[in-house]
Order: structure tokens, then C-alpha cells, then sequence
């Protein structure tokens, strides 16, 4: 599962302490997430998703299995 | 009641103790951070999945001493059982936790992990040696070594196919590929 976490934390200038903050996450975890490794629950997506006004779908990209 | 038993007693509780107290002033320190969250439950579910691994191990080799006539106390066996599960749980969920909070990936030099190997299972095998005054379990140290060269010949296989130009340390000294001969 790929994600746009950071690109669209930089477009709105915040931190990763900040958006831990809004969304009730430590900021090692949104650092395992930008990084891809480590995947969100349903729940904590639709929240990160929340923050920027965005669909889940729209921050998170999911690839089949063997898709480049 | 012996001196020895109330020793026993003082450590079985007291170190109980200590560590509850620990875990409580972890954990609210953690929550002020907001640390007590999925990612968090996740480190230590899967740290407490490869410690039970680890537990199994112990305990078939403990079975295997055994078979092989080897007698150990209850208090021994049950203590050894102890210390693997509870420190293999903190020791992985400290690893998987520095890996996963760092935006690079921390990755261990075949050297070290060969290393690590031996410095660990020998040291484990001479507790259990000198406990059980028996210096031939020590004969099992050879399985990890085994394990250690095989650590060593798939890192030189991945830096051949992997990193064409790069060399690096392994046990048996410094490993070109062979492009890097060529060249």
C-alpha cells in the first residue's frame, strides 16, 4: 500500500507532530506510515483522510499483489 | 524458612513488583505522547508472537536435554522459560519498534548478525552448562555456527546479484563480487 502522506502534509505545511496531534497518533507512527511500513487501520486512514479533506482512496493507494 | 528462600522470595516478588511498577510509569508516560495507539498494540502483538516462537525453541531443547539425560530442577527450567519469554518480548519489541520509528531502514551487517549469533547462543549454552554442570551441551553451539555460515554465503550470493560494485565485511574477512575483481 502506497500513500501520498507526506506529499500532502509538505502541500499544507504541516508537521508530523501536528498531524499526529489531529489525529491522536504518536509521531512515530506517522512516520512509519509515510514510510510505508507500517499500514493504518480503516479507522485511523479515514481520519488521516479527514485532515486533508480528502477520500481515503485519494491519500491511500492500494496495488494488487505483483503490480509495479 | 532459609535464608536462600527468602532470597527467592524477594527476588520472584520484588522483581514482579519493580516491574509492574515500571510498565505503569512507561505507559503513562507513553499516553501523554499519545503512544498508547495502534501502531504501538501492533509492535508489541507481533513482538509477543516471535517471543512465544522463541519459548517453543526453549522448550523442545529443554525437552531434548532432558532425553539426552540431562536433569534440571523445576525452578531452573521454569526460570529459564521465564527469562527467554519475557526478555525475548522487550529485546524484539524494542527492535521492531527503533526499525519502524526510523524513515530509513536499520539493517545489521552479515558480520554482525553472525556475531550476534554466536556471542548469544554461546553465552546462553554456557549459563545452562555451568547450572547444570555438564560442559558437553556446549557441543550445541556448533548448530549456530552452522547457522552463521549460512548468514554469510546467502549475504555474499545477495552481493553479487544485489550490489555488483560493492564489498563488504563477512566472518571470513572482506568479500568483493566478482565484477569488482574484474574491474
Amino acid at each position: 500500500m502506497k500513500n501520498r502522506l507526506r506529499e500532502l502534509r509538505k502541500a499544507m505545511n504541516m508537521t508530523q507532530e501536528e498531524l499526529s496531534k489531529k489525529v491522536g497518533v504518536s509521531r512515530q507512527s506517522i512516520i512509519a506510515i509515510e514510510s510505508g511500513k507500517y499500514n493504518p487501520s480503516l479507522e485511523l486512514a479515514y481520519h488521516i483522510s479527514k485532515v486533508f479533506d480528502l477520500k481515503i482512496e485519494e491519500v491511500f493507494i492500494f496495488e494488487e499483489e505483483g503490480e509495479q | 524458612m532459609t535464608l536462600d528462600e527468602i532470597g527467592g522470595m524477594i527476588g520472584l516478588y520484588g522483581g514482579l513488583i519493580c516491574g509492574l511498577i515500571g510498565w505503569w510509569f512507561g505507559r503513562k508516560l507513553a499516553k501523554k505522547n499519545r503512544g498508547l495507539d495502534e501502531f504501538y498494540q501492533h509492535i508489541w502483538k507481533t513482538a509477543r508472537s516471535y517471543s512465544w516462537y522463541l519459548t517453543i525453541f526453549v522448550l523442545y531443547l529443554l525437552f531434548s536435554l532432558n532425553i539426552f539425560g540431562v536433569e534440571m530442577s523445576v525452578p531452573m527450567v521454569l526460570a529459564m522459560l521465564m527469562f527467554i519469554h519475557i526478555g525475548s518480548w522487550g529485546v524484539i519489541g524494542a527492535i521492531i519498534t527503533i526499525n519502524l520509528s526510523r524513515p530509513e531502514p536499520f539493517q545489521m551487517s552479515p558480520m554482525m548478525i553472525g556475531i550476534t549469533i554466536i556471542v548469544v547462543s554461546t553465552s546462553i549454552l554456557t549459563i545452562i552448562a555451568i547450572l547444570i554442570k555438564n560442559i558437553w551441551i556446549l557441543f550445541i553451539a556448533v548448530l549456530p555456527v552452522f547457522c552463521n555460515r549460512k548468514v554469510q554465503r546467502n549475504a555474499i550470493k545477495n552481493a553479487e546479484v544485489c550490489h555488483p560494485f560493492n564489498s563488504f565485511s563477512t566472518m571470513r574477512g572482506t568479500v568483493y563480487s566478482s565484477r569488482h575483481e574484474k574491474r
